[in-house]
This record gives structure tokens, C-alpha cells and sequence, in this order.
């Protein structure tokens, strides 16, 4: 089957520069996300805004759906495809409902649908539609502005989502929680995501694959795992930062890494789906070697000591 | 005279001079904006069309007013048509500066996602950046109606009547009370505009922003 | 008579002419920017005066010049202060406008550092706010001085000698000669005075930078 997205060998030269991106190939296949990531000016943005030609390759070819997007009308292809930007890009003068409506409207939908579909969204997005509907984007907060960018983005159910930079604007708290919440989101709707970002940590958390781009270069490509356990060179473990190992453990349950050895009574209880991070955090904590593994039941299923630990983290590298 | 006496009489020529004063300034102000609001948009859209018709534009708005109804009068003779067409000349820099302006003023992010999103051209530019534009087209045009009717009363030099009738036969008469009867109708005409202009910008800005 | 004849005949009254206009512009343009930038300091900084001052500005704008010439007849006489004072006012109001905004923009951060700094409430309006509002300040002197420039032929009208005395001339005898000296003069004085003020708008510019 053909790859949802595919760079072939795309370089991009601005006018009077050095490449913005050198002969980039890699592909992102249906319904997975991935994520573009890397210091500002390494050309991820540009990468980004080549999918939907708000920019073109100066070389190599772009196929979305296994067809060249130059193939493709350029207005049917920008429709297919959801667009959030960091600075959200809601038209002012438009409330949050015309907002979403948008794209539909171009496509000529029935209102009844439109307004079914606008109602959908709020909801989806956790912004009550009553409440919501009729408000001008100056009266939201920079938060659910955002929730009504990927809202609008979603709009007329597009296959594939490109997201530049979206929480880039965000206070930390609100970003982790649309971040958890577009997880959430993305579990219901299994679209086709490339999201731009140059925090490793939401690169981590969002995405199936992180691409990692220097210069215009792809350095990296591989799972969150991978890269964490073994960045390619400096450059990437710099990004990954100090912590990157904890960050590892972050990415991997309980249940992945448990044994079936006996247990004492008096040690800890951790829950099968928790992390390998809270599993060491509750280790460190209690003082003791070993911990007892839960279900949701309650029932012990399993055990987990620092060395299954080293273990499981060894074990994800590979 | 006795300035009340005078107005007690003359009234009904005040109010008729009134009146002709604000139809010549309402037919130069339509006309601007006529062509004024595509030429704005046009010097937008092409980057070499806007900066010839900006600095054109600029330039005979440095005229003095007198003059440029004064070059009419080789032109066009006297009478209505050449001083509407010289109050539309001077009306044309506010209102093409005013479209132009609140074009470009229009927030990057908004047209990007607004292209990004599948809108075509047009589309971009009548939905999403001249609804955006209109405040500062609002102001322009507010500028051009105070012009329009204080200049109008220099109408009254080259034949085509108005308020300045009475003001400048005030002047070369040295009668206080016909300069008071022209000029404070002018003054309220003025005032009322730019208030009233005032008013609806604010309503346009809060709309949206 | 053709331009040619016109020039040598009258070439030392047209000289007289241009220092006249050049006279009344320097005073009028000296008044209005210094108290301009005066009353602009306390429009930013005393919100009383603000409340007061700033309805008046917005109606004296409104006001048609020729209105505000024929208004000063009967309250100050005929003749140069008559002529310059209702200019001067009208000049004024760019540059408070421009003064007052320029100054409200300034980056609190830079004034809050040099309170940090202990510098006393004047050096920090002196030496940091004056100096980075000077641009927007000099774009609103540039204003005014070109509406002056252009505003001054009328003066003609009230008996004081300016370049509009040749526009008069012309539309009074009909004669497109003086009317087109005087005309293109005054424009090119207009465009003189801008481009020397867009310079130095630039460089103050340049040196906030």
C-alpha cells in the first residue's frame, strides 16, 4: 500500500542561500504521527509547508496518498489536508463556529451538516458548542484558540493533519494538556499526522516516528525509543537533553518490563500500565529493590526490579 | 447687521447653499471611493501598480488645494464637474492609502492559514483580508468626508456654489455676519461627519479585532 | 503673454513672493512644533489634560482652514497674525498627535531599566523617551509642514502676501500663467519640505537602531 506521505529526495533552495533542506527522503505511513523535529532555521517548517505547496521543492517530488502532489489541483489538495499554525491564524472577524465551518462551506456542504459537523468538533475538542459557538476568537483564551485551530483543521475530515509549531505559543501547563489531549484525539480518529516542533519532548510524547533535521539535513529517523536510546550523534543527544534516558523509561510500560519473580509483601504496588519512570521514582522513594506489579483489578500479576529496569531500557534501544 | 437679524432672514439661502454644499461633497466623496477601494486593492495585489499609484497619489495631495481647483479652470472651465473632479483628486490619497494600508496591515499568520487552509486568491482577499481591512478603509474614508467638505468650500471660487459662496462674499464684503453664516454651517457639517465617521470605525473595530 | 514673458516680467515679485511664503511657513511650522511637542509631553503624561485636550484636537482637525482664516477676521483683523494663527493651530495638531503617541509606545521595559538605573524623571524623558518617540514626532512635523506649505496660499484671501496671492490672481483674471507659477512653486516647496523631513525621519530612526 502506499505511504500516506513521501519525500523523495525533495531539496529546497531559497533564493541567494544555502539549501534549506538537502535531499530529504522519508515517508510517513497511515495514521501514524510524525514528528519533525530540530533547532530553528534546520528546515522543518519548510519541509512542513512543502505538503501543501505553501512553498515548492526546488528538487525531488512530494506524493501524499501515493500521487505527486503536483499531480494534484492545488486547492483540492490544500482541502485535504488539516493546517495549524503556531499563532493559531483564526480569523478575527469570524466567530468560532464560522471559523471551524471554513472549509466546509468552500466545499459546498448543506448548512444542516456544516452545523452538525461544527457542534462535533467543539465537542471533540472540549469546548462545550452552547458556550462556544457564537464567541469571536478574542474573547478565548490563547488555549482554545488552539483547540479551535485543530478544530477548524479537522473541519471536513481531512485524512491527514499538518500541524506547524501548534502549541508553540502555549504557557507549559496548557501545552502538555492539549498535547495529552490531541493524543486523546488521535487515538478516536487515527488520522495521518506530521506535526513540526523543535521541543524533543513533544516530539517524544506525539509522535510513532521523529524525524530529526540539522541544516536541512535528516539526521535521525526512527521510533521515540530509538532516538532516545541511541541518538545518532551529539547534535541529537544535545537536543534529547541531560535527562534522555528518563525520558526512555517515560515511553515504556510496566507491563512491557516485569518478571514473574517472588515478592516480599511490604513492597510497593505499581499499576501494569505506569511508566518505567514511576515504577524507579517509587523504588527510589520506598528504598526497596523490587516492586509488585497490579492489574487494573488490584490482583498482582508480576514484579519489577532496577535490574528489569536496565533491562527493559537496554532492550528498547535495540 | 445684527447677526441674528441677518441669519432671521436669510435662513431659507443658507439652508439651500447647506444643501448644495453637502450634495457636491457626497457625489466627490462617492466618486473617490468608486475609484479609490478597487485602486487601493489593486495597489496591494500588484507590487509595481501600488508603488506608482501611492506616489501619485502623494504628490497631488501636496498640490494646495486652491490650486488644484485653480489648474482646473484651463481644463475643465467652471462650474460643478471641474470641482468635484478636483475635491475627488485630493479625496483619492486618503481613501487608496486607507485600503492599501489596512491590506498589508493584515497579520501574516491570518493569510497563511487562510492559503494553507485551500482558499483560493479571491477568496483570501474579499472574506478574509478586506473584512479585516475595513476599519482602516473606515478611517480614510472618514478623512476624505472632513476633506471633501471643508475643500468644497473653495468650490465656490471656480462657479460651482456651496457654503463658500457666503464665506468668501463675507471676505471681500468685510461682513462678519455672511463669514459667520457660511462658515459655521461648514464647521457643524465637518464636525458631525468626522463624529458620526468616528462612531461607526469604533463600532467596525470592535467587531472584530 | 506666454510663461516665459510672465517670469521676466515679474521675477522679483515672484522672489518676494516665495520669501514671503517661506517667511509665514518657518514661523507658522516653528510655533506649532514647539507647542506641539509640548502639549503632546502632557497629553502622554497628565490624563486630565488628555481628557481635555484631546476632544479639541479632534474637533479643530474637522475644521475646513479657509473656515478658521474666516473666523479670525472678525476676532483678530486683517492681516499677518490674523493669517497666521489659525495656521498655526491647525498646525499644531499632527505633532501633538504624533508626540503623545509616540511617547506612549515607548518600551516600558527601557524606562523601567532607567528608573532601575536611577536616572530623575526628566533625563529619562530627555535622554530616552523623547529620543525614541523622534521619529514618530518628526513624521507628524512632516505632516504639518506640508499641510502648511499648501494651507498658506489661502492666506491670500485675507490680504496677506503668500504664493496664493499669484493662484488668486490667476483664478481672478482667469489667467492660467500665475495660477500654474504660483501652483507648481508651492508643490515643489510641498515636495522639497517632505523629502528633507523623510530624511530626517530616517536618521532618527537609524540612530535607535
Amino acid at each position: 500500500m502506499a505511504h500516506a506521505i513521501e519525500f523523495r529526495n525533495v531539496s529546497k533552495q531559497f533564493a541567494g542561500s544555502r539549501n534549506a533542506v538537502e535531499r530529504l527522503s522519508f515517508a510517513v505511513e497511515e495514521g501514524t504521527t510524525m514528528a519533525l523535529v530540530g533547532p530553528s532555521g534546520c528546515g522543518k517548517t519548510t519541509s512542513l509547508k512543502m505538503i501543501n505547496r505553501l512553498t515548492d521543492p526546488t528538487d525531488g517530488e512530494i506524493l501524499v496518498q501515493g500521487r505527486s502532489i503536483r499531480t494534484l489541483p492545488l486547492l483540492e489538495l490544500r482541502r485535504s489536508l488539516g493546517y495549524v499554525i503556531q499563532y493559531i491564524g483564526l480569523f478575527p472577524h469570524m466567530t468560532v463556529a464560522d471559523n471551524i465551518a471554513v472549509v466546509p462551506k468552500m466545499l459546498k456542504w448543506p448548512k444542516a451538516k456544516i452545523d452538525t459537523r461544527v457542534d462535533e468538533l467543539l465537542e471533540l475538542v472540549g469546548l462545550p458548542p452552547t458556550e462556544y459557538r457564537y464567541r469571536r476568537p478574542r474573547a478565548l483564551s490563547g488555549g482554545q484558540q488552539q483547540r479551535v485551530g485543530v478544530a477548524r483543521a479537522l473541519a471536513a475530515d481531512p485524512p491527514i493533519l499538518l500541524m506547524d509549531e501548534p502549541f508553540g505559543a502555549l504557557d507549559p501547563i496548557t501545552r502538555l494538556r492539549l498535547q495529552d489531549e490531541l493524543v486523546q484525539i488521535q487515538r478516536k480518529l487515527h488520522k495521518t499526522i506530521v506535526i513540526v516542533t523543535h521541543d524533543m519532548d513533544e516530539a517524544v510524547r506525539l509522535g510513532d516516528r521523529i524525524a530529526v533535521l540539522q541544516n536541512g539535513h535528516l539526521v535521525q529517523l526512527g521510533s521515540p525509543a530509538t532516538v532516545l536510546a541511541k541518538p545518532a550523534n551529539d547534535f541529537v543527544a544535545d537536543l534529547l537533553g541531560q535527562d534522555r534516558l528518563l525520558k526512555l523509561l517515560r515511553k515504556t510500560t510496566v507491563g512491557a518490563a516485569m518478571a514473574r519473580s517472588p515478592i516480599t509483601t511490604d513492597a510497593p504496588r505499581i499499576g501494569e500500565k505506569a511508566s518505567l519512570e514511576e515504577a524507579l521514582l517509587a523504588l527510589l522513594a520506598t528504598g526497596m529493590p523490587g516492586a509488585a506489579v497490579i492489574n487494573d483489578a488490584g490482583r498482582i500479576i508480576g514484579s519489577l526490579s532496577a535490574a528489569e529496569i536496565v533491562g527493559a531500557a537496554k532492550a528498547a534501544a535495540c | 447687521m445684527d447677526i441674528s437679524a441677518f441669519l432671521a432672514s436669510n435662513w431659507h439661502r443658507i439652508l439651500d447653499l447647506t444643501l448644495g454644499h453637502i450634495e457636491l461633497s457626497l457625489y466627490a466623496v462617492g466618486i473617490s471611493l468608486a475609484i479609490g477601494l478597487p485602486l487601493g486593492v489593486l495597489c496591494y495585489c500588484v507590487r509595481w501598480i501600488g508603488a506608482v499609484v501611492l506616489n501619485l497619489v502623494s504628490v497631488i495631495y501636496t498640490v494646495p488645494t486652491l490650486a488644484l481647483f485653480g489648474l482646473m479652470i484651463p481644463l475643465l472651465g467652471i462650474g460643478i464637474l471641474p470641482a468635484i473632479v478636483a475635491v475627488v483628486l485630493y479625496s483619492l490619497l486618503p481613501v487608496v492609502q486607507g485600503t492599501y494600508t489596512g491590506l498589508t496591515a493584515v497579520a501574516p499568520e491570518i493569510r497563511e492559514s487562510a492559503t494553507g487552509i485551500g482558499m483560493s486568491y479571491v477568496a483570501r482577499l474579499w472574506r478574509v483580508e478586506l473584512p479585516l481591512a475595513l476599519p482602516v478603509v473606515f478611517a480614510g474614508l472618514r478623512v476624505a468626508v472632513v476633506n471633501a467638505v471643508g475643500m468644497m468650500t473653495l468650490a465656490s471660487l471656480i462657479g460651482a456654489g456651496g457654503l463658500g459662496d457666503m464665506v468668501f462674499r463675507g471676505i471681500s464684503t468685510v461682513s462678519w455676519a455672511l463669514v459667520l453664516a457660511g462658515s459655521i454651517p461648514v464647521l457643524l457639517l465637518a464636525i458631525i461627519a468626522d463624529l458620526g465617521l468616528r462612531t461607526l470605525e469604533r463600532r467596525f473595530a470592535a467587531r472584530q479585532a | 503673454m506666454s510663461l516665459m514673458d510672465y517670469i521676466s516680467l515679474y521675477r522679483d515679485n515672484i522672489i518676494d513672493l516665495i520669501w514671503q511664503h517661506l517667511l509665514l511657513f518657518s514661523l507658522s511650522l516653528l510655533g506649532a512644533t514647539v507647542l506641539g511637542i509640548g502639549l503632546g509631553i502632557a497629553v502622554a503624561r497628565l490624563r486630565i489634560v488628555a481628557s481635555v485636550i484631546v476632544p479639541i484636537v479632534n474637533l479643530l482637525q474637522a475644521c475646513p482652514e479657509i473656515v478658521l482664516l474666516a473666523v479670525s477676521i472678525p476676532l483678530l483683523g486683517i492681516g499677518f497674525q490674523g493669517a497666521l494663527i489659525p495656521l498655526f493651530v491647525k498646525g499644531v495638531l499632527p505633532i501633538l498627535r504624533n508626540t503623545a503617541s509616540g511617547l506612549a509606545n515607548v518600551d516600558e521595559r527601557t524606562v523601567e531599566a532607567a528608573r532601575g538605573l536611577g536616572f530623575p524623571p526628566l533625563q529619562i524623558l530627555f535622554r530616552i523617551e523623547l529620543p525614541s518617540a523622534m521619529p514618530v514626532i518628526i513624521s507628524g512635523i512632516r505632516v504639518s509642514a506640508v499641510m502648511l506649505i499648501s494651507v498658506l496660499t489661502l492666506t491670500a484671501y485675507i490680504g496677506v502676501d503668500s504664493l496664493g496671492t499669484l493662484i488668486v490672481q490667476g483664478i481672478a483674471r482667469m489667467d492660467p500663467i500665475p495660477l500654474i507659477i504660483g501652483s507648481i512653486l508651492t508643490a515643489i516647496l510641498a515636495l522639497i519640505v517632505n523629502y528633507l523631513l523623510v530624511g530626517a525621519e530616517r536618521v532618527a530612526a537609524d540612530r535607535l537602531t
